[in-house]
C-alpha cells in the first residue's frame, strides 16, 4: 500500500488537473487502467492550494515510489505528511480525478450505469433535480466526483444538452476574454 | 431617461427628525468628528473620541452629512427610548436615477470600448450615471487610471445629462472584485492611483486567502474613508462585484468589509453583470448566466453549498436566496445594499472588434488598447450587454447630482430591475402612530403600533430594450427578525427567521397601483424586502419551500435566455419598536 501526497502549489483546479496529467505521464500509461487513485484535496496552511494524494495499492513501495516522483517532478513536494493524506484516507472530502471506472463513464451514460460501472456511490442532482435509474448522463470526457462521508458522489447539474457534471472542465477564468 | 415622477402623496414624515433636539453629547461627538479639524488641533480626550468614533465608522460622517442606512444597532433593538442619533438626510425622493457601476473600456485587458462607447450607449438606454471600472493591476495603476480620466471627462462634456464617475475594479485582497469609486474633483486619480498601488490585490501580490490579506482589505476600505473625511475627495464607496461567484468571499470577509467603515463598504452586486453569458449556444456563448459556471477551488469558503456557484434568476445567489447571506446581514440589523450592472467588456451581438495589433504587449506598453473598429460582423459569442440595455440600479435621490447618486446609494433607496420589467418601484412602511420610511431606512415605532407596507408600482407600459413590454406577474414580500446580537460565527450566511410571507398575483395589472399589506402590531425589530417578478421561472428556494414557495430558479448552462426570467429585488426597510 502507497498513498502519498504530491504538492506542486496547484492555486486552482486547471493547475490540479495538470499535475494530476504529469503524474499519470510518470506512473505510466501501460499500467492497467483503474491501477491508481488520484485525489485533489484543499490544503489551507500556509497558502491555499490543491495537493494531490496518490494511493497506488498495487504499486512500488512508498520509498521507490517517493523517489521515483521527486527525481520526475522536481518542481513537486512529495510527502507521507500532509492533511490532505488523513482527509483523502477518511473520505470525507476530495474531488477524485483517477479512480476506478473513469474510463468507462466518462462518455454517454446513465444514472444507474454510473454506480455500477465506477466507484462512484451516488449521482446527486443540483438544487433539487430528481434522478430517475434511466436518466442519460453526458460525462464525455470528464467527471471528478468527490468524497463525502466516506461516499463517492458525482454532483450533476441541467445543461442545454441535459445533465452534465457540476464540476465543469473548463472553468471560466476571471478578467481573462471570455 | 429620466423617472421623475413627483409624488403628490405626503412625504412629510421623512422630516420627522427635524425637531430632535441634540445633547451636549452630540456637541462633542460633532466637534470629534469634524473633519475641519485635524488631529493635532485637538485635546487628547478628543483625539481619542475621533479614533473611537473611526472605529465605529462615525467620523467626518456628522459633518459631512455622510450617515448612511442606519438599519438597527443593538442600542435601538434595546429599545428603551428613541436615543438615536438619526439616521441621515432623509429628504423626499424627487428622482430615481438609473444607473450602472460596473462598466470596462479598452483600458481593461478583457474589454474593448472607449469611455465614449460605453457611456453614449448608457445615456441612449436610459441610464442617469454610470461608473467606469477598469480592472485595478500593475498595467492600470501605471498608466489606465489616468489615462482613463481625459476620455471620462470629455464624455461628461458630450453627455452633459449623464453623471459619469471614475471608479476602478477593486481585486478585493483575498476576495472578489468589487468597484471602488469617488466623486470627481481635483484629487479623483489621485486618490484611485494610491488607492489601487497600495490596496489591490493583484498590484501587491494579495489575492491568497491569508488573514493578512484580509486585513488589507480593511485597510483599503479604511484608506478610502480617511480621505473623504480629509476632503481629499467629496465622497467615495465600495460595493462588492458577482460575490457568490467562486465562493471566495466568506461571510466573515463581508461583514469585514462593512465593519471597516459602512460609510463606504455599502453593499454589493444582487445580480451580476454578463447576463447574455447563457444565451444558447449558435445565438449566444452558451456559457453560464453571468458566467457563473464554476466549481469550489482552494480559495473558496467551504461553508458555501454547491448552488451557491450558479445564479438563480439572473441574481447572486447571496441576494436571490431568501434567509441567505443578505438577509443574513439585514437580520443582524446591518444596513447593505444592492446593485445590479452590466459588467460590459464585449457585448453580445457587437460589431466592432479590436484593431489589429491590440495584443497584451501593445496592452502592457500602451495602458490600453487601440480604439475599437468596425468588425463586420455579429460576434453572438460574448457574454454582456450595454450599460442600460437589461440591468439597472434605480438610486432615489433629491436632486441630480454626482453628489446626491453616492448619497442615495449609501442611504440605501435602492432597487433593481432587469429587462425593464417595471416602471417604478415605491416601497413605504407607514405606522399607525404617523411614522414612514422608504427603501434603506428604519422606521421607529411605538411598541404596539400597527404597521403597513405600501407597495406603489407604475407597470411599464413602453418596450424594453428587446422590443417587448414586459409583464410583472407576482410580487413577493419578505420579512425577517431583526437581532443585532444573533450572530455569534461570523462565518453564519443564514437568518434563520426570513422567509417569503406574501405573494401577489399581479397579472395583468396596467398603469400605477398600490399594493397594500398589514404586517401586524410591531413588537420586536424586524425588516420588510419586495421582490417582483414575470414568473415564467421558478422553483422552491435553496433554504426549502416553506421559506420561499416559488423563488427564482436556479439558471441552466448553457440555456438561459435572460429576457424570459426576469425580476426586481428592493432594499429593506426596517421598523424597530420604541416606548
Amino acid at each position: 500500500m502507497s498513498t502519498l501526497a504530491v504538492d506542486a502549489d496547484a492555486r486552482d483546479l486547471a493547475a490540479a488537473e495538470h499535475l494530476v496529467h504529469r503524474l499519470d505521464e510518470v506512473l505510466g500509461a501501460d499500467g492497467p487502467e483503474d491501477a491508481y487513485v488520484i485525489s485533489t484535496h484543499v490544503v489551507q496552511e500556509p497558502t491555499a492550494r490543491l495537493v494531490a494524494v496518490l494511493d497506488w495499492p498495487g504499486g512500488p513501495a512508498v520509498e521507490e515510489l517517493t523517489a521515483l516522483l521527486a527525481d520526475r517532478l522536481p518542481d513537486a513536494y512529495v510527502t507521507l505528511d500532509s492533511p490532505a493524506i488523513a482527509e483523502a484516507t477518511a473520505r470525507t472530502a476530495g474531488r477524485l480525478a483517477r479512480y476506478p471506472g473513469r474510463t468507462r463513464i466518462e462518455t454517454v451514460t446513465t444514472v444507474a450505469a454510473v454506480a455500477t460501472d465506477s466507484v462512484v456511490d451516488a449521482v446527486e442532482g443540483l438544487a433539487g433535480i430528481t434522478l430517475a435509474p434511466d436518466d442519460a448522463l453526458d460525462l464525455t470526457g470528464f467527471a471528478r466526483p468527490v468524497w463525502r462521508e466516506g461516499r463517492c458522489v458525482l454532483l450533476v447539474q441541467r445543461a442545454a444538452g441535459g445533465l452534465v457534471p457540476f464540476e465543469m472542465r473548463h472553468q471560466i477564468p476571471c478578467c481573462s476574454d471570455h | 431617461m429620466s423617472h421623475e415622477h413627483p409624488h403628490s402623496h405626503s412625504h412629510g414624515h421623512d422630516h420627522s427628525h427635524a425637531g430632535h433636539t441634540h445633547s451636549h453629547e452630540v456637541d462633542e461627538i460633532t466637534l470629534a468628528a469634524s473633519s475641519d479639524a485635524s488631529d493635532s488641533d485637538l485635546r487628547p480626550a478628543e483625539v481619542t473620541r475621533r479614533n473611537l468614533l473611526r472605529a465605529a465608522g462615525i467620523a467626518g460622517a456628522v459633518t459631512a452629512g455622510m450617515a448612511g442606512m442606519t438599519g438597527v444597532t443593538p442600542a435601538m433593538a434595546e429599545a428603551a427610548t428613541v436615543a438615536t442619533t438619526k439616521g441621515g438626510n432623509r429628504a423626499t425622493i424627487r428622482h430615481w436615477l438609473a444607473g450602472d457601476h460596473h462598466i470596462h473600456t479598452q483600458h481593461s485587458s478583457d474589454a474593448m470600448y472607449r469611455v465614449i462607447d460605453q457611456a453614449q450607449h448608457g445615456a441612449a438606454y436610459g441610464l442617469d450615471w454610470l461608473v467606469i471600472t477598469d480592472h485595478g493591476g500593475a498595467t492600470h495603476a501605471k498608466l489606465g487610471v489616468d489615462l482613463v480620466n481625459p476620455d471620462i471627462v470629455a464624455a461628461r462634456k458630450v453627455l452633459k445629462d449623464t453623471l459619469i464617475f471614475q471608479g476602478l475594479e477593486w481585486n478585493i485582497p483575498a476576495a472578489e472584485h468589487g468597484t471602488v469609486f469617488v466623486a470627481p474633483g481635483a484629487h479623483e486619480v489621485a486618490v484611485l492611483k494610491q488607492f489601487e498601488n497600495d490596496y489591490d490585490g493583484s498590484v501587491k501580490g494579495a489575492s491568497g486567502n491569508t488573514p493578512q490579506n484580509e486585513a488589507l482589505a480593511v485597510a483599503g476600505i479604511q484608506w478610502l474613508g480617511k480621505q473623504v473625511d480629509k476632503r481629499r475627495v467629496a465622497d467615495a464607496l465600495f460595493l462588492a462585484n458577482h460575490p457568490a461567484r467562486n465562493g471566495i468571499d466568506s461571510p466573515h470577509e463581508v461583514r469585514a468589509w462593512r465593519d471597516a467603515d459602512p460609510r463606504i463598504a455599502v453593499g454589493w452586486e444582487g445580480a451580476p453583470g454578463h447576463q447574455a453569458a447563457g444565451l444558447p449556444a449558435g445565438y449566444g456563448p452558451g456559457s453560464a448566466r453571468g458566467y457563473y459556471g464554476n466549481g469550489p477551488g482552494p480559495n473558496s469558503f467551504p461553508g458555501y453549498p454547491a448552488e451557491s456557484y450558479r445564479s438563480w434568476g439572473g441574481f447572486d445567489w447571496f441576494t436571490s436566496t431568501v434567509g441567505g447571506l443578505w438577509d443574513s446581514l439585514l437580520a443582524e440589523g446591518k444596513p447593505w445594499s444592492i446593485s445590479a450592472n452590466s459588467d460590459s467588456h464585449v457585448n453580445w451581438g457587437t460589431t466592432s472588434r479590436r484593431p489589429d495589433g491590440s495584443d497584451s504587449a501593445s496592452f502592457n506598453a500602451n495602458g490600453r488598447y487601440g480604439d475599437p473598429v468596425y468588425a463586420g460582423s455579429l460576434n453572438t459569442t460574448a457574454g454582456d450587454f450595454w450599460p442600460g440595455y437589461y440591468s439597472r440600479t434605480h438610486v432615489g435621490t433629491t436632486e441630480r447630482s454626482y453628489g446626491a447618486v453616492m448619497k442615495g446609494l449609501r442611504i440605501g433607496r435602492v432597487w433593481v430591475d432587469h429587462g425593464a420589467l417595471v416602471k417604478s418601484v415605491d416601497v413605504r412602511v407607514v405606522s399607525s402612530d404617523g411614522g414612514s420610511e422608504s427603501l434603506g431606512g428604519t422606521l421607529k415605532a411605538k411598541r404596539g403600533s400597527r404597521i403597513s407596507l405600501v407597495v406603489t408600482i407604475a407597470a411599464q407600459d413602453v418596450p424594453n430594450w428587446s422590443q417587448f413590454i414586459p409583464s410583472l406577474n407576482r410580487v413577493d414580500v419578505i420579512r425577517g427578525a431583526v437581532d443585532p446580537t444573533y450572530v455569534t460565527d461570523r462565518d453564519t450566511w443564514k437568518a434563520p427567521d426570513t422567509k417569503v410571507i406574501e405573494q401577489t398575483d399581479t397579472s395583468g395589472r396596467t398603469g400605477t397601483f398600490q399594493l397594500r399589506y398589514d404586517l401586524g402590531r410591531v413588537e420586536e425589530a424586524f425588516y420588510v424586502r419586495v421582490r417582483g417578478t414575470d414568473a415564467n421561472r421558478s422553483q422552491p428556494g435553496y433554504l426549502g419551500a416553506s421559506v420561499d414557495p416559488a423563488g427564482p430558479a436556479i439558471d441552466v448552462v448553457g440555456d438561459a435566455d435572460p429576457w424570459v426570467d426576469l425580476w426586481f429585488y428592493t432594499n429593506p426597510v426596517w421598523v424597530v419598536p420604541t416606548r
